[in-house]
């Protein structure tokens, strides 16, 4: 069930890498790249890293996909091109969420990845524990990347010359 | 079961997608966006690895690939909108430079 599970969730991720880089216009790029996530989401589950494949949704799909469509439509760049809505796009969404709640149930059935004597996935609790002994370091110096980042954005994305910015060089 | 190697496939797979789709286009935006693609394919062997080793280290890049990862987007859409704002286009052949 997982591996069969495993073989159907690559092959979607494959076909919609594909439809990302084949694509001409980004609107629907970004939204296939929304539905290859979500299948990397469903491998990270069935590879037993439920934490990760939550975090892979929320981050990924919710934070940074949604800001390239902001960026995307902040840009007008449909201008000339008007975005049709596409009524298959929706489709691979809906499929890709059906596939991943599939996989969170054989996945948290837990049979399927515990049959076999393999060695067990790590623990969420042995996860936060190399995070915050091993990793210490990394894991703060993750917070400083994050706030370099959001203060060169914020710096970098200042519009130019608005009154209410007076010290824009 | 799911067999290693064919996760490692699969993860390379999607990198030489993500490094074909960085290399044809054109538009800065895709461009971004087949990165994300490989840096996913990047996260994908990691947690193979992690699961064929019965070892949490392999899970612990991930996490920090995520937060690069939308550090990098952060930052990369900033400048494409100054591209933008400056060119009027996302076409990364047009800046002869990067001064103004």
């Amino acid at each position: 069930m997982a591996t069969a599970l495993f073989y159907l969730f690559g092959a979607g991720a494959l076909f919609s890498a594909a439809n990302v880089v084949f694509r001409r216009q980004a609107v629907p790029a970004a939204i296939w790249l929304v539905t290859c996530f979500f299948f990397l989401a469903g491998e990270f589950l069935l590879l037993g890293f439920p934490f990760l494949a939550a975090i892979q949704i929320m981050v990924y799909v919710g934070a940074i996909m949604v800001l390239f469509l902001f960026v995307i439509m902040l840009l007008d760049l449909q201008a000339h091109q008007p975005i049709q809505s596409q009524f298959r796009h929706s489709i691979g969404g809906a499929l890709a969420l059906v596939l991943v709640a599939l996989a969170f149930v054989a996945a948290s059935g837990g049979q399927a990845l515990e049959a076999e004597n393999q060695p067990a996935a790590p623990e969420i609790s042995a996860l936060v524990e190399a995070l915050f002994t091993r990793y210490l370091l990394p894991f703060e110096v993750t917070s400083v990347v994050l706030v370099a980042a959001i203060v060169g954005a914020l710096t970098l994305g200042r519009s130019p010359g608005g009154s209410d910015h007076p010290a824009k060089s | 079961m799911i067999p290693p190697p064919h996760v490692y496939t699969l993860a390379v797979l999607l990198f030489g997608l993500g490094v074909f789709g960085f290399l044809r286009h054109r538009n800065a935006i895709m461009l971004l966006m087949s990165v994300e693609l490989m840096l996913n394919s990047a996260n994908l062997s990691f947690l193979a690895a992690a699961r064929a080793h019965g070892d949490s280290d392999g899970a612990m890049m991930p996490m920090f690939l995520i937060v690069v990862a939308a550090a990098e987007a952060a930052v990369g859409l900033a400048l494409i909108l100054i591209l933008f704002r400056k060119r009027q286009t996302l076409d990364i052949e047009v800046p002869r430079s990067l001064k103004d």
